[in-house]
């Protein structure tokens, strides 16, 4: 009770004349910002792009240094499932089960040809394959390639980073 | 005389072997024998036998205009390249003896070939989807299959997708 | 063995896959358990199912060529050269000296890098992460001079019917050279790192044997299969290519177990390194594809009949089967993969394993599962 309210333009003046020892925000920018530079993977391979997916993870490439390497093998510890590979019928309704068991904020990166529209595997009367993980899931990042290259992963991470954070990691220029 | 010649003469004196009914040559293999698909289980075990181990299986879609599949079993050894051929023509509606019984790989290359020809194998112990999925209604493999039943996972149930256009020649053979 | 019964009360399923760390790819794997020994396996399979062989009914023999890398990608070279190498002896097209020599180095460094790959992701199922680093740090000097010579990193479509889409420009024996001695320099640091290990020993000594009979009843091939005593390579038993030029052995143990499958591709890598050396030293100058050679702008006709092509792969034998009308598309076109064998082999090899076993012996395997699927 008995709270005093301070009005804007005097909480403005508050914070420049903190600002060389306090900083505000609001606290989803810096949520975004915690959850943008720690994404936690799911350890998700369906088939080729799995392998570029590994060797980002790995010491040239180093998605480390983006906080994003810790991939988890359960869904219900990972915010980011990385779909590397095609899709096939069969599971399909495997990778929703997974996405639902994943908890809430969560992204999707639809990695490789395969994932976006089906890939090489696409032609008209095709059977075996989901033309495009956005046929039954949504997909926050879309990164063409079969495979893409690993540096172009790791421009979907960053991409997915400003996605999240409404802001770019490197700022202008960067 | 090397290994596969000398089962295949086996065969031959055991009855086993039938005339090819088709003039179809192959190539890539040391031998190759026409068998009658009542005794494939009896060929499978001579070679076991002798043994030779189960390479791999291939079933043909020869129902136009033979009304059979093709079954192309080639079975090799490790001591000697002897690859020996053995290919049977099975009827339409009629079931194969499975040779799970004798090699262990032959029931899953058996499943496969029911799931994507519907060719049916006789005391196969689980005749059911290997690849496909379990709710699967149709056979891919034959050549009457062109297009699966509307699904979600292609444009088919997509009222707002663009008509899949034809293309140029190179985006598919028949053009 | 693979009948659906009821389950006695005091066993318990348990669902290994197909989303999971170990299982290498999208392999689900039934495993019913009494206690921590496991006593009936089912592999389901399929959901890496791509229908490569409906696509192959349907695609010209180069329209193809990107399939042959996807079905096992860690081997992609070996394939598309598989493939190439199949319908050249169908047709009957020269391939020069300097194609073949080329394709022999090409094949050799992917199947290193496979290998390679093998024992990171094998050593991480063992809970062994640091291996994982330096085995995809090798792999990143063989993959990036890969790329300089067929411009992709994972999956190559860079044979032509007649030769290679593209020559080794003139600096590449050196460079292949560097690789080779940094590679060469690595293999006392696993053998630090890994072999004299105990508890890696632990883990896969007398773990998983493959007898022979198994071997036989399933077909197993490669690195399993030489692993159980049996020196059977295609490189050996039906030479195709240039391989017939060069000395190498083929490594094989007797014990048949993980361990034996891990001292094999080492001892492998070791050879491929020989292959590769010799076949730099004699590299020979010419046209990298046959003069006016159908590459991939005319549709190439095959006679009619049938052509069976078997390569030896990073996983064992690899056979192409092509049944020909005579058109310009297979009439049928069935791929017998190693990995299909090998996994099959689980039914008969885990019951009788503990559960903490399982991953080992099915990551000593070396399955690539869109392999079995195709």
């Amino acid at each position: 009770m008995g709270v005093a309210t301070v009005p804007d333009r005097d909480l403005e003046q508050m914070a420049e004349d903190a600002a060389p020892w306090v900083r505000l925000a609001m606290v989803d920018d810096v949520l975004n910002l915690a959850r943008a530079n720690s994404l936690w993977p799911l350890t998700f391979g369906l088939a080729c792009c799995a392998i570029e997916m590994m060797a980002v993870g790995m010491a040239k490439y180093d998605l480390d240094r983006f906080g994003a390497a810790v991939f988890r093998p359960s869904p219900r510890q990972a915010d980011l499932m990385i779909l590397a590979g095609t899709i096939s019928r069969k599971m399909a309704p495997v990778i929703l089960t997974l996405w639902d068991q994943m908890p809430g904020p969560k992204w999707s990166i639809a990695m490789g040809g395969c994932t976006i529209s089906g890939g090489p595997f696409k032609y008209p009367g095709e059977y075996a394959i989901a033309e495009g993980a956005e046929k039954f899931m949504p997909v926050d990042v879309h990164i063409p390639g079969c495979p893409p290259r690993p540096e172009a992963l790791i421009a979907g991470i960053l991409q997915l980073e400003e996605k999240i954070k409404q802001g770019r990691r490197f700022g202008r220029g960067g | 005389m090397g290994a596969a010649a000398e089962l295949a003469m086996g065969l031959e004196g055991a009855g086993l072997t039938v005339a090819p009914p088709s003039e179809h040559p192959i190539s890539g293999v040391a031998e190759s024998r026409w068998v009658a698909p009542a005794s494939l289980v009896k060929v499978a075990e001579a070679l076991r036998e002798a043994g030779f181990f189960y390479e791999s299986m291939t079933c043909v879609d020869r129902l136009d205009p033979h009304g059979v599949f093709e079954l192309i079993y080639t079975f090799n050894r490790w001591d000697e390249p002897a690859r020996l051929a053995v290919r049977a023509w099975a009827p339409k509606d009629e079931a194969v003896p499975s040779m799970s019984g004798v090699y262990g790989i032959a029931a899953w290359n058996e499943r496969e070939a029911w799931e994507f020809y519907g060719l049916r194998f006789s005391n196969h112990p689980n005749l059911t989807w290997l690849l496909l999925p379990e709710d699967t209604d149709f056979h891919p493999l034959l050549k009457s299959f062109t297009a699966p039943p509307p699904s979600i996972y292609d444009d088919s149930m997509n009222p707002s997708a663009a008509p899949a256009d034809t293309g140029d020649a190179n985006d598919h053979a028949h053009g | 063995m693979t009948t659906p019964t009821a389950e006695p009360l005091d066993s318990y399923t348990l669902n290994m896959g197909p989303q999971h760390p170990s299982t290498h790819g999208v392999l689900r794997l039934k495993l019913t358990l009494k206690g921590e020994r496991i006593v009936g396996v089912e592999p389901v399979i399929g959901y890496s199912h791509r229908a490569h062989e409906k696509m192959a009914e349907n695609r010209t023999y180069a329209q193809f060529l990107p399939n042959t890398s996807r079905q096992d990608y860690l081997s992609g070279l070996i394939y598309n050269v598989a493939w190439v190498e199949a319908v050249e002896k169908f047709a009957g097209i020269a391939v020069p000296e300097r194609a073949l020599v080329a394709r022999v180095i090409l094949s050799e460094f992917n199947r290193i890098s496979s290998h390679l790959l093998w024992v990171g992701a094998f050593l991480m199922d063992l809970g062994a992460a640091t291996p994982f680093l330096y085995a995809f740090d090798d792999r990143e000097a063989i993959l990036s001079l890969l790329e300089s010579v067929t411009g992709s990193r994972l999956t190559y479509a860079t044979a032509r019917f007649g030769g290679l889409s593209r020559d080794l420009d003139a600096d590449f024996p050196r460079r292949a050279r560097e690789v080779l001695v940094k590679l060469k320099a690595r293999w006392p640091e696993f053998v630090d790192l890994v072999e004299d290990n105990v508890i890696f020993r632990q883990r896969t000594q007398g773990v998983g044997v493959f007898t022979l009979d198994q071997c036989r009843a399933w077909g197993v091939t490669g690195p399993p299969l030489r692993a159980s005593g049996v020196p059977y390579d295609i490189r050996k038993a039906e030479p195709y290519g240039a391989y017939s030029r060069y000395q190498f052995d083929i490594p094989t143990r007797p014990e048949g177990d993980v361990f034996a499958r891990y001292m094999v591709r080492i001892a492998e890598m070791e050879q491929s390194v020989r292959i590769i050396e010799q076949a730099l030293d004699g590299l020979p100058e010419g046209p990298i594809l046959t003069e006016g050679s159908i590459g991939i702008k005319k549709r190439l006709k095959l006679p009619v009949g049938t052509l069976y092509y078997a390569v030896e792969s990073a996983r064992g034998a690899y056979g192409i089967i092509i049944v020909s009308e005579g058109g310009s598309e297979p009439y049928r076109a069935k791929f017998r993969t190693p990995s299909y064998a090998n996994l099959g082999v689980m039914y008969d090899v885990l019951p009788g394993t503990m559960v903490a076993d399982a991953v080992a012996v099915l990551g000593s395997v070396d399955l690539v599962m869109p392999e079995v699927d195709r």
